[in-house]
């Protein structure tokens, strides 16, 4: 299924991670009736910017879950995820730091 | 293994026995039964549980019964004994030890050795020697540190089974745990399933759970039998009695059930051998009869058996079945016949089934039937034959299977043509051409309806002389080219009338009225509401679906939006009450197009999302894809090109302007807001445009004028354009976003003004709020950046606040009933409001529960307040 960032934008800043566990968790629950799965969101240090990384089946389900859920949808993007154990040696049971001056050694060589 | 078996709703039994586990590592043995049906999943919670020992740091050993039929002494025993690598025990063992010294021997062994678990599996096949020294070290448990891991299946211990006096013996043991093991739920199915392209509730209904069963099936990966059910079957079924055999055998051939007396005539006296069935888990009884456990291993047994005994088994039942009353039991003698290999029953049955099933609107059963009745093929004389494939045809295209249809139609006109029957040959080249409609091959069809009439026309007029005429204007009609359309459809009307072909004359009455009322010449449509009402009354419902579908889109091509929503609802009512999925889906995607040109995306997108999902026909896929493109265009969404792309693909392949006209539009649009592949939009614009303008399609001429002249290709030759699109292009932004708002499309307002070069700047500023309110935030940012570039100051940026004004995307036709709900109207009343019947309105708020999540309109209409849905939107 294809992934999508989400960038929202709050009036009122964001609560907490203790205070807004059962919000997300709601969140979580209503989506999964959807297909749409949340993987991962990061919020700015001033709370009032939010953004969200989505596996869904297509950018309107990613809408309807976030209606459902009543948060704001500012844009949608179809990403592809990167990540650094795509690209280090080892099978990614390896810290990334240490992935990492393995690959530095190498070119020293 | 290297991998972790998932186990899905075994927490419980693998708690229990880590529990056990723990107690044996602190010197506390116990004896842990594991019962279930065979394939439940015993073994999976074994290697579950020797991990979990391993991992707990103690030793595991594992044995198993064969299933012999005479079983080794100490079978088990010797094999645990073996691996652990005793030597002493060993040597005891294959001495010729009485029962003392066995058990002292492993007592030995377990109270020296350090915590372990001993798995021994399938215990029903057990021998008597290993049951015994079961039986004494399961009392004396807690005396070492040993868990023994016992399973069985427990559907096959009778009460004479001496595995049950064993366990009957244990039971007063303190050390014993007693668990079972249940099938699946179809939750857990579903989970297993998800990685596979199969039916849940089908796999579970199939193998009711039963695990081992389930991986099979989805590890054979076509949904018929994998071999690993089938062999373990087989070896259950081998060692039963001979009796009991013949009763499984008789009854592998039968599907579903079978009533007992059926079973009584194919083998007689076999009352104990059915008892050995059940009790042996094999056969489960019901109300009605007899039926296997489990489809599989009735479709296992079967397998297995000779053919030509099962031909015998089969013409046995079939004739039981002929002294049954026959309409009941017609598909059961049906198949029978057939397995019998018993053509004379087959022809003589089949068709009968057919021609019921089809009936009941069970088109697609019928097309079997009759498929099952043209493989008796050299029975037939060729005229039967041909005559049976275009029957089956029929049955496919009424089943939404026109590429089959085709196929059919293809080999009877072989027939026809070699037999010399032109009027056979006319009547399916055009049915042909219906077909290859369906299938979006738009070129072909007009051919085919062609060569038809050239075939019929050289006879004397008849029947499928009017029918291809019909067919003809159709084509005509579906591109609207209204010359071609009068060329055809008149003359059907009159050789109908002529000939007295009830249907065909109002068919062709129908498409006339149609037209009549696309092109607007039908005010108020009332002539073609007075078809409607005859075809009704004649009870050709078919007719009555197709013209339903017809005024509606009529409505919607005049942007005549009430009249729209109310007849899209009353022809879906129809049509699903009547089981016409085919037109459904051409529907629902003109639902779509509605919820789109009213402003409300979500429902648009909603809408035609579902009609991706669940309709194949090419007119109605390209219809969607183009709301939805749009849609995401609109919004800035991704996927806009796939779902564009795709749509002029279909529509030009299709070579209707209904299709290309809409599909070209949308993809101009995009292009403009998207700033992307604007020349090739362009190119095919113009295309459209040329034979919109040929068709007098006013509004689409507007469209596609409008989007050209915004992408800064402005055409100079124009035709008749409809009033808000002329209004834009004259210069009055003004006049036609009033325009646009008296028709009811709020974006079009809002772009109108927006767009335009000589307007105020308020105005332009509250446009491009009202694009960003409807949730069109690319169009707004791309007129805004062209504003700021052209040097117009403060233009709203985004919307500040988040709103979320219809958060359940409801339609607009459902935010009505709410509000009607609101006012305490009752069903009949908001049925008389909306002009709809009280069967529309209930199924609006059904669809209005479902999305608020409540059950009562007292709660809807709560909750729909609080969110500020009536009156008072929240501040922004």
């Amino acid at each position: 299924m294809p992934r999508y960032l989400v960038e929202r934008t709050f009036d009122d800043r964001l609560e907490g991670q203790a205070a807004a566990a059962a919000r997300w968790r709601r969140v979580v629950c209503s989506n999964a009736r959807l297909e749409v799965t949340w993987l991962h969101s990061y919020v700015s240090a001033d709370r009032h910017r939010m953004i969200c990384l989505y596996e869904a089946p297509s950018p309107e389900a990613v809408r309807h879950a976030a209606a459902i859920s009543q948060l704001p949808v500012g844009s949608i993007t179809e990403v592809l995820v990167l990540d650094p154990f795509a690209y280090l040696p080892g099978d990614g049971t390896r810290s990334v730091a240490a992935a990492t001056e393995d690959i530095q050694k190498e070119t020293l060589e | 293994m290297a991998f972790e078996e998932l186990l899905l709703e075994r927490d419980g039994a693998l708690g229990a026995i880590g529990a056990c586990l723990a107690q044996a590592a602190s010197g506390m043995g116990s004896v842990v039964l594991i019962g279930g049906e065979a394939g439940v999943g015993k073994s999976a919670v074994c290697r579950a549980a020797v991990r979990d020992a391993a991992r707990r740091g103690l030793a595991t050993w594992s044995g198993a019964c064969d299933a012999l039929s005479t079983p080794q002494p100490l079978g088990p025993f010797l094999e645990v004994a073996a691996q652990a690598g005793e030597g002493a025990v060993l040597d005891v063992l294959r001495g010729a030890p009485n029962g003392h010294e066995v058990m002292a021997s492993f007592v030995k062994w377990f109270k020296l050795g350090g915590p372990s678990l001993l798995v021994l599996e399938d215990l029903h096949w057990a021998d008597e020697a290993s049951l015994d020294l079961l039986r004494q070290l399961g009392r004396r448990a807690q005396s070492w540190p040993v868990v023994l891991l016992v399973t069985y299946r427990d559907d096959e211990l009778d009460e004479w089974h001496p595995l049950r006096r064993a366990l009957g013996d244990l039971s007063g043991g303190e050390r014993l745990v007693r668990l079972v093991l249940y099938p699946l739920s179809p939750a857990a199915v579903a989970t297993l399933a998800a990685e596979h392209d199969v039916d849940a509730q089908a796999l579970f209904r199939l193998t009711e759970g039963n695990p081992f069963f389930v991986t099979e099936v989805l590890a054979s990966g076509d949904g018929l039998l994998p071999p690993a059910v089938r062999d373990a079957v087989l070896a259950r079924a081998a060692r039963l009695s001979r009796p009991a055999r013949e009763v499984l055998e008789a009854m592998a051939v039968i599907p579903l059930r079978a009533e007992i007396e059926l079973l009584g005539s194919l083998c007689p006296g076999s009352e104990r051998a059915i008892e050995e069935c059940q009790r042996k888990g094999m056969l489960v009884s019901d109300n009605t009869g007899l039926r296997f456990r489990h489809e599989l291993a009735r479709t296992a047994i079967e397998s297995d058996l000779v053919a030509s005994k099962a031909v015998q088994l089969h013409r046995k039942v079939l004739a039981w079945l002929r002294n049954r009353e026959e309409a009941q039991v017609l598909p059961r003698l049906v198949h029978h016949a057939v397995a019998a290999g018993d053509a004379g029953s087959v022809l003589e049955l089949a068709p009968r089934a057919a021609a019921r099933a089809s009936a009941l609107g069970a088109h697609r059963e019928a097309a079997a039937y009759y498929g099952a009745a043209v493989l008796c093929a050299n029975q037939l004389g060729l005229a039967e034959l041909a005559n049976l494939l275009c029957l089956q045809a029929r049955e496919c295209h009424r089943s939404d299977e026109p590429a089959a249809a085709l196929n059919l139609y293809k080999r009877a006109l072989a027939i026809w043509d070699g037999l010399g029957n032109t009027a056979r040959v006319g009547e399916t080249l055009s049915r042909m051409a219906n077909c290859l409609t369906k299938l979006g091959r738009g070129a072909e069809a007009l051919e085919a309806a062609d060569r038809a009439l050239v075939v019929l026309e050289a006879l004397p007029p008849g029947k499928e002389l009017a029918q291809a005429l019909l067919t003809r204007g159709g084509h005509a009609m579906r591109r609207s080219d209204h010359e071609d359309f009068l060329r055809y459809t008149p003359r059907a009307l009159c050789l109908a009338e002529e000939l007295g072909d009830q249907g065909v004359a109002l068919g062709a009455l129908m498409n006339l009225r149609s037209m009549a009322f696309y092109r607007g010449e039908d005010p108020g449509g009332q002539l073609l509401n007075e078809a409607i009402g005859r075809a009704r009354d004649a009870g050709m419902v078919e007719h009555v679906a197709v013209a339903m579908m017809n005024l509606a889109n009529a409505h919607l091509q005049a942007r005549d939006h009430g009249a729209a929503a109310s007849s899209l609802d009353a022809a879906i009512a129809y049509n699903d009450q009547y089981g016409f999925d085919v037109f459904v889906g051409a529907m629902r995607a003109d639902r779509a197009r509605l919820a789109l040109e009213t402003g409300d995306l979500t429902a648009a997108a909603g809408e035609a999302t579902e009609v991706l999902r669940r309709y194949q026909a090419a007119e109605t896929r390209a219809s969607a894809l183009a709301v939805l493109g749009l849609v995401r265009a609109r919004r800035g969404d991704p996927g806009v090109w796939e779902a564009l792309d795709e749509a002029c693909r279909i529509a030009e392949r299709a070579e209707e302007v209904q299709s290309l006209g809409p599909a070209a539009a949308a993809r101009l649009e995009a292009a403009v807001l998207l700033s992307a592949g604007l020349e090739g939009a362009v190119g095919l614009a113009i295309t459209a445009l040329r034979v919109a303008q040929e068709r007098s399609f006013t509004w689409l001429c507007g469209e596609l004028h409008t989007w050209l002249e915004r992408a800064g290709r402005p055409q100079r030759v124009r035709s008749e354009l409809a009033l808000p699109w002329r209004l834009e292009l004259d210069g009055d932004p003004c006049g036609a976003a009033e325009a646009w708002r008296m028709v009811g499309c709020p974006y079009e307002a809002a772009m109108a003004v927006a767009c335009a070069k000589q307007v105020g700047d308020d105005a332009r500023r509250a446009a491009v709020r009202e694009l960003h309110a409807l949730g069109a935030g690319q169009a707004a940012s791309q007129v805004s950046r062209r504003l700021r570039d052209l040097g117009v100051r403060q233009v709203p940026r985004g919307a500040r606040r988040a709103t979320a004004a219809n958060p359940w995307r409801l339609t607009a036709r459902e935010t009505e009933v709410l509000g009607l709900l609101a006012r305490r109207q009752s069903t009949s009343e908001m049925a008389a409001a909306l002009v709809v019947s009280p069967r529309t309105v209930e199924h609006h708020v059904a669809a209005i529960f479902d999305k608020l999540g409540v059950h009562t309109r007292h709660d809807a209409v709560q909750l729909a307040g609080a969110r500020g849905v009536f009156g008072t939107a929240p501040e922004r």
